[in-house]
C-alpha cells in the first residue's frame, strides 16, 4: 500500500496543457528521492474544474493544486510529500479570498452530486482492477445471477432514468420495447458521437471511466436479449477512443465480457465504430446507417429502432451518460436514484459549462438545480464584471434561457416549457457583449453545414432561414422578413425527417421569443446593440479628440484611415478619418488608439 | 472469471481507495505530526501501518501528515486528542479505540 497518492488529471483539456509531462516529472522526483514504494502517481479522468487545469490532487489529505506546471513537480515532492507542507502558490483561492485546500470545499464542487462521474478523477481509467475495486462489474454480476431480464428492465423503469442524449425518453421503456421484439439477433448501441459544439460530457466519461459504459451495455444486452454491442464514438476523441479500446480489451481478458460471463451462459461482445465527423450521425437512425457502412442519413420512423434498427434488427441506442447511471441503479436500487431530482426528471445531469463563465468545466448536479445555482454558484458567475444575458442549452438543437428564467429548476419538462431543451448537456453562457441574433446565426450556420441533405425541409428550408437571418445581421432585412422567418421555422420543424432538421430552428425561435428587441434594432434601427454584427458596425474617429498620431492608420489592415486637413484646437497634427467603404470592421484602430478617439457603434 | 474471483479482486483493490477518496467521507482523522523536520522514515512507517489497518476495518477514517505539530493526534466529532505512538501495538490500540 502507498502512503500517498498523487492524482493527475489525464482528461483532454489537462493533457493538452502538458499534464502527462507533469506525471513524468513527478515520477522522476519520486525516483530521485527513493519514494517509489511510498508514493503512487495515478493518471485519472476529469476532475471537472477545467478552467484551473492542469489539476493535481494529493491524498490522503485531498489537497487540490491547480494550474500546475512541470516545474512544480519538484516542490510537490520535496515540500508536500517529504515535509507534509502544502505548496502555497498552487492552492486555489475563491472569489471571496478564501484559500481552499480541498476540491470538495470549493464553491464549484459543493452542490455537485457525482453519479455518472463517480469514478472520474478517482480511478486510473486504464486499470480494470481499479474499476473493480470501486464495485466495478458487481452490477453485471447481480443482474446475471440474481435478476431476470424483465426485473432489470423494471428496475431501470422504476428509477425514472431518462435518456441523457437530449430527448429524455424513458430508458426502461426503450429497453422494454426491444425486449418485446421477437428476433434471434438484437443489438445494443452507445451513442458517443457528441456532436454539439462545446459539449464534452461523454468524452469525459469515456476518458475517465470507460468500464462503466461497458458494464452498462452488457446489462442492457442481457435485459433485451442481445449478445452484441457497438460504441459509436467520434474519431475526434483520440484519448477516449484509446482508453475505451483498452478497457474493452481488458474486459475481455478478465472475462467480464465475452463468452459465458461469470459462468451464466450469457455471451456479450463489444466493438468500437468510429464516426467521421458528421453531426447528423448523432441522430439514432443515421448513426445506425453509418455503422452499417453507408452514408449517415436518417430513416423514417416507424419502424423504430427497437423494432427494426441496426442491420434491420431490434436495437437500442443509448447515450454514454445514460449508460453511466445504470450500474449504480442496479446495485443500489431504483429508489435511491429516484430520490434525487424532480418528480419527472430523476437523478443527476452532467453539464459542460462554457462561454462567458469563470469556472468553465464539467459539473454534475441533481435535476431540479436552478440555472442561477449552476451559473453563479458552481460556475463562479460572469467574468470581468459583465452581466449575464442568456444561457444556451441543447447546443444547435436547443434554445436560450434569459435572465427571467434563471430560477427555473432545470429538468426536461421545464426547459421545454420555456422554449429550450435539456440536450446532451452543453451549457454556453452569454453576457451583455453577445448579440443574440449572431448567436442564433452561429448555431444555424452549423446545422446548415451539417445537414445530410436528404429531406427538402431541412436542406432547403434551413438554408433559406439562414439567408434571412444573415440579412438581419447585415441590416438588410425588413419586419416582414422576421415574420417569414418565424413561419419558416415552424414549417421546418414540422416537416423535417430527423431531429437535426426538426430542432435546427430552435435557436432562432428561442431568440425571437426572448430577444425580439435585438432583432427589431437590427431591422429598424440598423444597429447591433451588442456591437457584434460587422455589417452594422461603424467605427468613427472623433476629430476633436484625435491628436493625429497616426497609430490607427498603421494598424489598419485595409488602409482605410487617412489624414484630414482639420487640426483640432490645442493639437499640432491634423485629425484622422476612416473611409467607411474600405473599413473591414476589424476594430484594430479602436484597440490601438490611446486617446479614446475611436468609437464603435 | 467467476463471481468469487470478481469479489476477491474487489476486496484486494478496494483497499487502494481507503486513502484515495475525499476526506468528507471520513469520521475519524489520525494526524501524524511531522513538525519542521519533514516526513522521516519512522513517520512513513507509522503512516503505512495506519493505512493498512484502516483498510482492513473501515473506510470511515483518514490518516495524514501535518507539519503544524509533532506526535500523533486523533480528531473525532471535533474533539482532538494527542497520543503516544511508538510501534505497531500503539497503532492497533488506537485503531481499536476509535474504529472498533
Amino acid at each position: 500500500m502507498y502512503r500517498a497518492h498523487i492524482l493527475v488529471c489525464g482528461g483532454t483539456g489537462c493533457t493538452s496543457n502538458k499534464s502527462l509531462k507533469i506525471v513524468e516529472a513527478l515520477k522522476q522526483e519520486i525516483k530521485a528521492n527513493n519514494l517509489e514504494n511510498d508514493v503512487k502517481v495515478v493518471v485519472t479522468g476529469c476532475f471537472g474544474l477545467c478552467a484551473k487545469g492542469p489539476i493535481v490532487v494529493i491524498y490522503p489529505e485531498g489537497t487540490f493544486y491547480h494550474s500546475v506546471s512541470v516545474d512544480d513537480a519538484k516542490a510537490i515532492i520535496s515540500e508536500h510529500i517529504m515535509q507534509g507542507k502544502k505548496v502555497g502558490k498552487l492552492l486555489h483561492t475563491e472569489a471571496n479570498g478564501k484559500v481552499v485546500t480541498s476540491l470538495q470545499e470549493t464553491e464549484f464542487m459543493k452542490k455537485q452530486v457525482r453519479v455518472a462521474l463517480r469514478n472520474c478523477g478517482v480511478i486510473d481509467p486504464e486499470n480494470i482492477e481499479e474499476y473493480i475495486g470501486r464495485d466495478g462489474y458487481q452490477a453485471l454480476a447481480k443482474a446475471l445471477t440474481e435478476m431476470t431480464p424483465e426485473t432489470v428492465i423494471d428496475t431501470i423503469l422504476a428509477s425514472g432514468l431518462r435518456g441523457r442524449g437530449g430527448a429524455g425518453f424513458p430508458t426502461g421503456l426503450k429497453w422494454r420495447f426491444a425486449r418485446g421484439s421477437q428476433n434471434d439477433v438484437k443489438y445494443v448501441c452507445c451513442n458517443a458521437d457528441e456532436g454539439d459544439p462545446g459539449a464534452f460530457m461523454d468524452r469525459s466519461v469515456l476518458e475517465g471511466d470507460p468500464h462503466v459504459v461497458i458494464e452498462a451495455m452488457a446489462i442492457a444486452a442481457y435485459a433485451i436479449g442481445s449478445n452484441q454491442g457497438y460504441v459509436y464514438i467520434r474519431a475526434e476523441y483520440p484519448i477516449a477512443v484509446q482508453r475505451l479500446q483498452k478497457a474493452i480489451d481488458q474486459a475481455k481478458e478478465y472475462g467480464v465480457i465475452g463468452k459465458n460471463i461469470f459462468g451464466t451462459g450469457f455471451d456479450f461482445d463489444l466493438e468500437i465504430r468510429l464516426g467521421a465527423g458528421a453531426f447528423v450521425c448523432g441522430e439514432e437512425t443515421a448513426l445506425m446507417t453509418s455503422i452499417e457502412g453507408k452514408r449517415g442519413e436518417p430513416r423514417p420512423r416507424p419502424p423504430f429502432p427497437a423494432v427494426k434498427g441496426l442491420f434491420g434488427k431490434p436495437t437500442i441506442l443509448n447515450n454514454v451518460e445514460t449508460y453511466a447511471n445504470v450500474p449504480r441503479i442496479i446495485l443500489e436500487g431504483a429508489e435511491k436514484f429516484a430520490s434525487i431530482g424532480t418528480e419527472k426528471s430523476k437523478g443527476t445531469k452532467v453539464f459542460a459549462l462554457g462561454g462567458k463563465i469563470v469556472n468553465t468545466g464539467l459539473v454534475e448536479v441533481p435535476m431540479g438545480t436552478t440555472l442561477r445555482e449552476v451559473v453563479f454558484e458552481i460556475g463562479g458567475g460572469i467574468p470581468n464584471g459583465k452581466k449575464f444575458k442568456a444561457a444556451q442549452t441543447g447546443g444547435p438543437s436547443g434554445g436560450c434561457i434569459p435572465v427571467e428564467h434563471l430560477d427555473v429548476p432545470i429538468d426536461y419538462d421545464n426547459l421545454i416549457a420555456i422554449g429550450s431543451m435539456m440536450g446532451s448537456g452543453g451549457l454556453i453562457v452569454m453576457d451583455e457583449d453577445n448579440c443574440m441574433v449572431d448567436i442564433a446565426k452561429f448555431f444555424l450556420e452549423f446545422t446548415v453545414d451539417e445537414s445530410c441533405g436528404k429531406c427538402t425541409p431541412c436542406r432547403i428550408g434551413n438554408k433559406r432561414l439562414l439567408e434571412l437571418l444573415t440579412k438581419v445581421t447585415e441590416g438588410k432585412a425588413t419586419l416582414e422578413d422576421l415574420d417569414k422567418m418565424e413561419k419558416l421555422c415552424h414549417y421546418i420543424k414540422a416537416n423535417s425527417l430527423c431531429g437535426l432538421g426538426q430542432t435546427a430552428p430552435n435557436p432562432v425561435l428561442s431568440t425571437l421569443r426572448y430577444f425580439k428587441d435585438e432583432y427589431i434594432a437590427h431591422v429598424v434601427d440598423k444597429k447591433c446593440p451588442a456591437g457584434v454584427c460587422k455589417g452594422l458596425l461603424r467605427y468613427t474617429i472623433d476629430k476633436e479628440k484625435c491628436i493625429g498620431c497616426g497609430i490607427c492608420a498603421k494598424q489598419c489592415p485595409a488602409n482605410a484611415i487617412t489624414r484630414t486637413d482639420y487640426i483640432a484646437p490645442g493639437h499640432k497634427l491634423a485629425s484622422m478619418v476612416i473611409d467607411q467603404e474600405k473599413c473591414v470592421k476589424c476594430g484594430a484602430c479602436e484597440k490601438a488608439c490611446k486617446f479614446g478617439a475611436i468609437t464603435k457603434g | 472469471m467467476d463471481i468469487a474471483k470478481l469479489n476477491q479482486l474487489r476486496e484486494k483493490n478496494h483497499k487502494e481507495f481507503v486513502n484515495r477518496l475525499p476526506y468528507g467521507d471520513s469520521e475519524v482523522l489520525f494526524l501524524i505530526g511531522v513538525g519542521d523536520d519533514g516526513v522521516q522514515k519512522k513517520d512513513a512507517e507509522i503512516m503505512l501501518l495506519f493505512v493498512e489497518k484502516i483498510a482492513e476495518i473501515s473506510n470511515n477514517a483518514r490518516v495524514m501528515f501535518d507539519s503544524n505539530f509533532k506526535g500523533v493526534k486523533t480528531v473525532k466529532d471535533g474533539v482532538e486528542e494527542m497520543h503516544e505512538v511508538a510501534c505497531e501495538k500503539c497503532v492497533d490500540k488506537l485503531i481499536k479505540k476509535y474504529l472498533a
